[in-house]
């Protein structure tokens, strides 16, 4: 826990919570595409 | 609309997914056994160390970073074909676009897997997430390489649901696993006017999005090179110089995978001579943009004369790396240009022995960016040989051969053909030629 709390204070490690965060922004935003898509095949079917 | 050619269409591209020929069985077996020994290289490299490779001081980098950068480039051919032709809605690009853009799916984990390779110790990996430094440019490329892979697969993915839902629904005879596999990968597609609205419009933006990654990941990969001070590396022309070569062997790739595929399948009305013919004039326009770089790239240095830099070029022009360097300029230019210009040479078997002497080229061309800058080092060493050893070479026919079988796999599961994009095709053209055939009999009648 304490090297956890070490790492996100660490600014030297900058690089790796960007890229966590850029790859963790990239499937939330694909998954939430793939949904939106999806949905498309429902809300014809009600018309 | 008549639907005979429509249905004759689904037909002929499922039809190579109900069943294979011995020659695909034999082609598989010939690759995974390719694939074994470079996997035994890999372990045994993994147990002894990175001493069983040819890098030593100072040349610390070769066929696996030359590997890395040859699999890179050749990835760009998906969105370049895909996206861009989309954006700029170039219709010839329609049966190109599932081929172009598995040879970016299926290269990219070879690419960044090279990398792996080379760090010797995988668990050191990790690192860049322990101590990732953004001041480093190997960190912008872990990410743009990172975000691009999973864009791909993910343009990649939703550009082939409409055809995984026409196989759920057309091949119910398979296996029990290919038709579960069907089911949940068409993510309950119903071919719905606003289903087709919302796939567009994901397309039209990822297109977009894949672009700006493309020239971002291949400009950040060439700048591993460039942010160093390394005599032939360090020229601010290294970004669109990497940038226009991945795209050259990309394309170069796709012309000879779309040419099997059409020889193999028999897909002469799906791929015809007119798609390779506008498929050549591309490639022979990115050959001329492939000489205009390498020239002012090689005058500039020469104009210089900066010594660190001359002793680079001297050595690849008449030492040592002459041969690679000559065989580049033949293969990159001399070869190709001519098959590519002329009309009548420009036929299918043309451009894919174009596509070939490409491709060979370029791997050769970044082997004399890596290996003469590392050899000539702006530091008190003299100069550096390197060879590599059967580990080496054995690794990279590996990754070559994992890539073929990837694709092999990919093609016996998937329709390589995009159905559904070469029928929109097919409507559009049937739509226009109804208006023209319209429009005289309105201006008479008016």
């Amino acid at each position: 826990m304490i090297d956890l709390i070490a790492w996100f204070t660490n600014t030297a490690t900058i690089g790796g919570m960007i890229v966590l965060t850029v790859f963790t922004i990239a499937i939330l935003v694909y998954v939430l595409l793939l949904r939106w898509i999806h949905a498309g095949g429902k809300s014809n079917a009600g018309q | 609309m008549d639907h005979g050619p429509m249905q004759r269409l689904e037909d002929s591209i499922l039809q190579p997914l109900m069943g294979v020929s011995r020659r695909y069985y034999f082609a598989l077996g010939i690759l995974s056994i390719v694939f074994a020994v470079g996997a035994v290289a890999y372990a045994r490299q993994l147990m002894f160390g990175l001493g069983v490779t040819g890098m030593n001081r100072p040349v610390y980098w070769g066929v696996y970073i030359t590997n890395f950068v040859f699999f890179i480039g050749l990835s760009h051919a998906g969105t370049l074909i895909s996206a861009i032709l989309r954006i700029v809605g170039a219709e010839w690009r329609r049966p190109f676009t599932r081929a172009a853009e598995a040879v970016t799916v299926f290269s990219l984990p070879f690419g960044g897997g090279s990398i792996l390779i080379d760090l010797g110790r995988l668990d050191r990996a990790l690192n860049i997430v322990a101590y990732g430094r953004y001041q480093s440019p190997l960190l912008w490329d872990v990410t743009a390489i990172t975000l691009y892979l999973m864009s791909s697969i993910f343009f990649f993915y939703i550009a082939m649901i409409p055809d995984i839902a026409l196989c759920r629904d057309r091949l119910t005879e398979v296996a029990p696993w290919r038709r579960w596999l069907y089911r949940v990968l068409a993510l309950g597609w119903k071919g719905t006017a606003e289903e087709r609205r919302r796939l567009e419009v994901v397309m039209g933006w990822m297109a977009i999005f894949l672009t700006l990654l493309v020239v971002t990941v291949h400009t950040v990969v060439s700048w591993i090179f460039g942010m160093t001070i390394q005599p032939g590396w360090h020229t601010a022309i290294i970004g669109p110089y990497f940038l226009v070569g991945a795209i050259f062997s990309g394309v170069a790739a796709v012309a000879i995978i779309a040419a099997l595929l059409r020889q193999l399948m028999h897909w002469e009305e799906y791929l015809t001579q007119t798609h390779f013919n506008y498929l050549g004039q591309f490639l022979c326009g990115l050959t001329l943009v492939w000489f205009y770089f390498t020239f002012a790239e090689y005058v500039t240095t020469v104009y210089g004369q900066e010594p660190a830099h001359m002793d680079v070029f001297v050595a690849k022009l008449l030492q040592e790396f002459s041969l690679p360097f000559a065989l580049m300029f033949l293969l990159c230019f001399v070869i190709p240009l001519p098959i590519l210009a002329i009309r009548r040479l420009r036929t299918i078997p043309g451009i894919v022995i174009a596509g070939i002497s490409i491709n060979i080229g370029m791997w050769l061309e970044r082997w004399t960016v890596i290996i003469p800058s590392l050899s000539r080092p702006r530091l008190p060493f003299g100069p550096g040989t390197y060879t590599p050893t059967w580990t080496e070479w054995s690794i990279m026919a590996a990754c070559f051969a994992g890539m073929a079988l990837l694709y092999l796999l990919f093609v016996r599961l998937f329709p390589v053909l995009p159905i559904w994009e070469i029928q929109e095709g097919m409507e559009k053209q049937s739509t226009e030629v109804r208006t023209q055939n319209t429009e005289p009999t309105a201006q008479t009648a008016a």
